[in-house]
């Protein structure tokens, strides 16, 4: 009988639990202005591509925001040239030949035009460029990339690479 | 007197809105963790080209440092040559086993060429680096760290003037 009337007896009051809100909003505000410092709100922050590898260095100046070129294992690739250049247009035979080459004409067009539009916007050490390139490539190519961009207006060249024991 | 022994009102203490303020941290969480990535780039700069004209019989001749990086079928060769009224230069050799991977060895060596220069020309504030057409981007890098460290201003020239170099040395 007892047990019949257990069910009709009042249950005790539960106090609900309160989750501890101010300390809660202590540790998300650390969170926020943790990520908030580590966060580059930058258009030209770097993009990487994933099988790239970059090298790594011990310098410690960060990177400035600049317009970028990818030198990846077969040619470059920029946000201002309208394709691909294999590095056989950089070659610096092909600027002193008889006949100029289509595609060295219309790469040196492209980056004209960019530098032209450029203009006024140029920082004190000049129009820098930020030079994202593979790991694996040798001076060679670098050089004759580089030449080429700074001979058309490009005067500050950053060589973009990763903080030594930083993940990538 | 009867006013003064009242006890006073009591402040009804109004509370936070905590949890609209909770709300838009974790949004603002969400999105900062999705813009963040949590690589450190670093860059090495090469400057502006500076152009210098020399007159002659005016003040001391220019020292023009160059540092040639090449590769032997042993071993990395760093020659750093100069010239002006005492040349000479400064040679080191250092072995490196796997050129694509960063090496603590090569920044080492080509400080300790630069800091070499520097203590004799502290004045000195250019270089030029000249490397072999063979040589990687990470041994490039590694050797502008390293000289970086001492000399700031680095200025970039052709593998050809490294290939020549190579060929007096070995001649």
């Amino acid at each position: 009988m007892n047990d019949i009337f257990s069910g009709i007896t009042r249950r005790k009051f539960r106090h609900p639990i309160q989750p501890q809100l101010t300390a809660m909003v202590d540790v998300f505000s650390m969170i926020t202005v943790f990520l908030v410092a580590g966060t580059v709100f930058d258009s030209s922050s770097i993009v990487l591509p994933s099988y790239m590898q970059l090298p790594l260095s011990s310098a410690q100046e960060g990177i400035s925001s600049a317009p970028q070129i990818i030198l990846e294992r077969n040619g470059v690739h920029a946000n201002f040239l309208s394709s691909y250049y294999p590095y056989q247009v950089f070659n610096p035979a092909l600027e002193a030949a008889l006949y100029p080459d289509p595609d060295l004409s219309r790469l040196l067009s492209e980056i004209k035009a960019f530098v032209t539009h450029q203009t006024g916007k140029a920082k004190p050490e000049g129009l820098l460029l930020n030079v994202v390139a593979d790991r694996s490539l040798k001076y060679n190519m670098i050089y004759d990339v580089i030449q080429v961009f700074r001979k058309n207006g490009f005067e500050s060249i950053h060589f973009v690479s990763i903080q030594e024991g930083s993940s990538q | 007197m009867h006013e003064l022994m009242n006890r006073p009102h009591r402040r009804k203490i109004e509370e936070m809105p905590i949890a609209p303020i909770l709300d838009m941290m974790v949004a603002v969480i969400f999105f900062l963790l999705l813009s963040t990535t949590f690589i450190e780039f670093t860059k090495q700069t090469l400057q502006p080209v500076e152009i210098r004209t020399t007159q002659m019989a005016q003040g001391p001749l220019p020292l023009s440092p160059k540092l040639f990086t090449t590769r032997t079928k042993e071993w990395l060769s760093l020659n750093l040559t100069w010239s002006g009224e005492r040349p000479g230069h400064l040679k080191k050799n250092i072995t490196n086993v796997d050129p694509l991977q960063f090496s603590k060895d090569l920044i080492n060596v080509s400080r300790e060429l630069a800091t070499e220069f520097h203590q004799r020309f502290p004045a000195e504030s250019n270089v030029q680096l000249s490397f072999g057409p063979d040589i990687f981007y990470q041994e490039i890098i590694s050797v502008m760290d390293g000289v970086q460290s001492q000399i700031p201003n680095v200025l970039l020239t052709s593998y050809d003037e490294a290939l020549r170099q190579q060929r007096a040395l070995n001649e």
